[in-house]
């Protein structure tokens, strides 16, 4: 599919589909120093809450787990981290899990992510981004790593002086994302994610429309 | 010719032991028809058609041309005296199979008119006709190879009867003729993209006028780490041009090869089980589910043989399809995270894509995961492979917006391996997948000798080619595997080695660098990355002098007959000095020995090509050479036996390889394994 159909389905599926989602064109200021939560994961740009009626699977990690709510993010990204390899590459983490990474940020930084969560009594997911590190782990394939694994990596990140993202940059971040959005399953997520890929790294464009694509019912 | 003569003649050639050249393979008995004449009585077929050589044994016989080549007739009047001194008009016409001939006899020349020729005394060098200069076409309406027999009308009668003789006309032509496999084909093409929800993202392609085709095999790709579905459109286009169905899906490769056999099999499933609403339902009940390929790249390259290990240990139950529907497993510079029990196609037929240039993919020595050849090893079936010097990772699918992922002198553009990926995939498809014998040598011909019209012809091109039959196709004199002693192959026979330093061992690099050192004699080797990877081999030299490696056959494989070729594989040793004082094919002869000593020899580059260098690729440590590159030498028995018109392939004693300056290459260091008679 060339280029030029690509960009005109996306556009297409932005206007039809972007309706209830309210997306920023601005990722606001560059991060202080002293807001920078980890070096290679600079900054927290957007989060959104979200919850699943029919829960989906999590294959990050080696124990695979359903969640039914959770955190899109979209986050800055050290460009050394960005680069698609096939060997092992640094696995991002957001505290004790893995986040299922939805781009590799080439070209852009940024870094559109899934972050599984519990879903608390108020109906929303219980992680608390402003008490969460965000970081890369060691050099591993996700589906390969243990509880065990991913502890002694949060661990080593901390005591390498990775903190949480600064409590008024979260706060931004999720006022960017919006209102949590309650979705029937992982498909419909699929959509909001490949938006924005669209706007946060476009990129990849074609990651974007594909995420897109047409639903055959 | 007189009746009688000819009889007696042809009676000669029939009662006389097997191993001779240009051998009547049938003959079909003459007298009274039945009253449903089914097929044309008295006709004498034998291989006539294939290509000229410039040096001995002059001719190759082979099933195969690409439309511009020059195709050629060839009769051995030594082994078919009663030829000499006669005269003959030699037809070539469209393929028709026994009953169609019986139908029809008439003889219909492609060319216009058919060609007259008087065959000399003086053997098969006296008897080399052109047939065709290039002129012809090669173009059918649908699928690959254009099948034409090739006819001497010995009673000049212009109908196929009686005394004729004939290559083809049976189930198989005489010849194929090839349109351009780097060509597009002749359907036109839809491409739809949907999904069918998270991680069911869809890329198809289709002929247009499916519905005119009937049932169509289904290929299916899977994407690497950082690529997209979007990304193989050369192959989609190419291959749904020539009547499949290629369907390339949202891979889940970030988390792992394993994630990613999921998605292979799940979107497999998924495609085939919604056929009724896809693209309209334009595919219901127009693709059959029992011919599917899976051609994965990288990461993705990894998960189609993972993908296959979980249907092969019953750990993945499909709904829409089973492991016996799975005929073909293609990795493109696959990785190797799982290792043996896992990224393992066990018995499906297998192929595998390199490129020398992989930058991701790398092939070092210190990466065990990025060296492509394990699982090409572990295939236990029939297999194939393909060594692009130049290539790089990205340079694999087609999007600019990937990095060509490239390193090394000599790059190839991604458009140049597009190319080569078109040109080597279609005929190994129709192979692998729908089984069309047309372009079947394209696995294992010497590039040099036998491409593509289209294909990129830079002197950056350098391809190398493995292909192994299955095993009931091969009789092993040694694979190394077994008997690791030197002096000892593995069907039992002693061997005598008189060349420099020779070891055997398991096909693997020692240590994480390609640095000539001298101590390593499986320097450059990738072949084993578990350890129950077992592929082993011989390495040796030789430098300046004559030097020779003689196995001596058991009565088990002393026997060659129902065989084509005598096959080896064998690669130049890395960034060896004996390697590198020479950068260029390898050559050396082979000599077979029959039990009353008679024998006949043979260079591996009488038909093109020879044991090419290693891609003068650096870093990896220090020098330049990249991993050993193999590739398979198949020489036809038939040459041997022209060689030496005494020979009896029914009852050899020996097999030897010569080198040094009398032999071919003054100097060289090789690996060698796989030393067998095969058939296809």
């Amino acid at each position: 599919m060339n280029t030029t159909s690509k960009l005109a389905l996306a556009v297409a599926l932005l206007l039809s589909a972007a309706g209830p989602l309210v997306l920023s064109a601005s990722v606001g200021r560059e991060p202080s120093e002293a807001e920078r939560a980890a070096p290679s994961v600079r900054a927290l740009v957007l989060a959104r809450p979200f919850t699943l009626e029919r829960p989906a699977s999590h294959l990050w990690r080696a124990e695979p787990a359903d969640y039914d709510a959770g955190w899109l993010v979209v986050l800055e990204i050290d460009p050394a981290f960005t680069t698609p390899r096939q060997s092992f590459e640094p696995v991002l983490q957001a505290g004790l899990e893995t986040v299922e990474r939805v781009n590799h940020g080439q070209g852009s930084g940024r870094v559109v992510g899934i972050v599984p969560s519990a879903r608390g009594a108020d109906g929303r997911p219980t992680l608390d981004l402003s008490r969460t590190v965000f970081f890369h782990g060691p050099e591993e394939l996700p589906e390969r790593l243990s509880e065990a694994e991913l502890q002694r990596a949060l661990a080593r990140a901390a005591a390498n002086g990775a903190r949480p993202f600064a409590v008024d940059q979260v706060a931004t971040a999720i006022e960017r994302g919006g209102e949590l959005v309650a979705l029937p399953s992982r498909d419909e997520l699929d959509l909001i994610v490949g938006l924005l890929v669209l706007e946060y790294a476009p990129e990849e464009v074609d990651l974007g429309t594909g995420l897109l694509a047409p639903r055959v019912r | 010719m007189s009746s009688p003569c000819f009889v007696a003649a042809l009676l000669v050639a029939l009662l006389a032991p097997s191993a001779r050249a240009q051998t009547v393979v049938d003959t079909q008995p003459t007298g009274p028809a039945g009253p449903v004449t089914r097929q044309i009585a008295g006709l004498v077929r034998l291989d006539l058609a294939g290509r000229i050589l410039p040096v001995a044994p002059s001719f190759e016989f082979v099933q195969s041309h690409f439309e511009g080549d020059v195709v050629a007739l060839a009769l051995d009047t030594v082994v078919h005296p009663q030829w000499a001194g006669v005269g003959a008009t030699i037809w070539l016409c469209e393929h028709r199979d026994a009953a169609q001939w019986a139908l029809d006899p008439t003889l219909a020349d492609v060319r216009g008119t058919p060609q007259a020729v008087v065959f000399a005394a003086g053997g098969l060098n006296a008897n080399r006709f052109v047939l065709d200069d290039g002129f012809l076409s090669g173009f059918v309406p649908s699928g690959l190879g254009r099948g034409l027999d090739v006819v001497i009308d010995a009673d000049a009668s212009g109908t196929l009867s009686s005394g004729d003789w004939i290559d083809g006309g049976g189930d198989t032509p005489g010849l194929w003729l090839l349109y351009p496999t780097a060509l597009q084909g002749p359907h036109p093409i839809v491409e739809t993209l949907y999904s069918g929800g998270s991680f069911l993202g869809q890329n198809l392609y289709y002929p247009a006028n499916i519905a005119q085709l009937g049932p169509l095999p289904l290929v299916v790709v899977s994407h690497g780490n950082g690529h997209n579905y979007q990304w193989y459109d050369h192959i989609g286009f190419h291959l749904a041009s020539y009547g499949y169905v290629v369907m390339s899906h949202q891979n889940n490769t970030v988390p792992g090869p394993m994630a990613a056999s999921t998605t292979t099999l799940s979107n497999t499933d998924w495609f085939l089980g919604n056929l009724g609403t896809i693209a309209g339902g334009v595919l219901a009940g127009l693709v059959d589910s029992s011919r599917i390929a899976w051609i994965g790249h990288s990461r993705g390259g990894e998960g189609v043989a993972i993908a296959y290990d979980r249907l092969f240990d019953g750990a993945y139950t499909p709904v829409n399809f089973s492991r016996a529907d799975i005929v073909l497993v293609s990795s493109i510079a696959p990785t190797d995270f799982t290792g043996n029990a896992s990224a393992n196609p066990h018995d499906v037929p297998y192929h595998l894509w390199t490129g020398g240039a992989d930058s991701d993919v790398n092939g070092c020595a210190d990466c065990n995961i990025c060296q492509t050849f394990h699982l090409h090893e572990r295939a236990t079936g029939e297999r194939s492979s393909i060594s692009l010097h130049g290539a790089g990772h990205g340079a694999f699918h087609n999007s600019n917006s990937g990095g060509l992922f490239a390193a090394g002198p000599c790059q190839l553009s991604r458009q140049d391996v597009n190319t080569l990926v078109k040109a080597h995939l279609l005929p190994l498809v129709e192979w692998y997948v729908k089984r069309n014998p047309a372009g079947r040598e394209c696995l294992w011909r010497q590039w040099e000798a036998f491409r593509s019209p289209g294909a990129p012809a830079s002197s950056c091109v350098v391809v190398d080619l493995m292909h192994r039959p299955a095993a009931a196709n091969r009789l092993v004199v040694d694979d190394f595997e077994t008997n690791a002693s030197l002096a000892l192959s593995s069907s039992g026979g002693a061997v005598a080695l008189a060349v420099d330093a020779p070891t055997e061992g398991l096909l693997d690099d020692a240590n994480t660098s390609f640095t000539h050192l001298g101590s390593e004699p499986m320097n450059g080797m990738t072949f084993s990355g578990s350890a129950s990877d077992q592929t082993r081999g011989l390495v040796f030299g030789w430098n300046g002098a004559d030097r020779s490696i003689a196995f001596a056959l058991v009565p088990g494989v002393r026997d060659a007959r129902g065989h084509t070729h005598l096959s080896l594989r064998a690669s130049q040793v890395t960034r060896d000095p004996l390697t590198t004082a020479e950068l260029g094919d390898v050559d050396f002869t082979v000599r077979l020995v029959d039990e009353q000593g008679a024998s006949a020899s043979m260079r591996i580059s009488a038909y093109g090509g020879g044991i090419e260098e290693p891609y003068q690729r650096t870093s990896c440590g220090t020098g330049a050479g990249w991993a050993n590159e193999w590739e398979t030498v198949r020489l036809p028995l038939e040459g041997f036996a022209r060689v030496t018109p005494g020979l009896d392939l029914g009852a050899l004693s020996a097999i030897e390889l010569h080198f040094g300056p009398s032999h071919g290459s003054a100097l060289g260091r090789l690996g060698l394994d796989d030393l067998e008679f095969t058939r296809d």
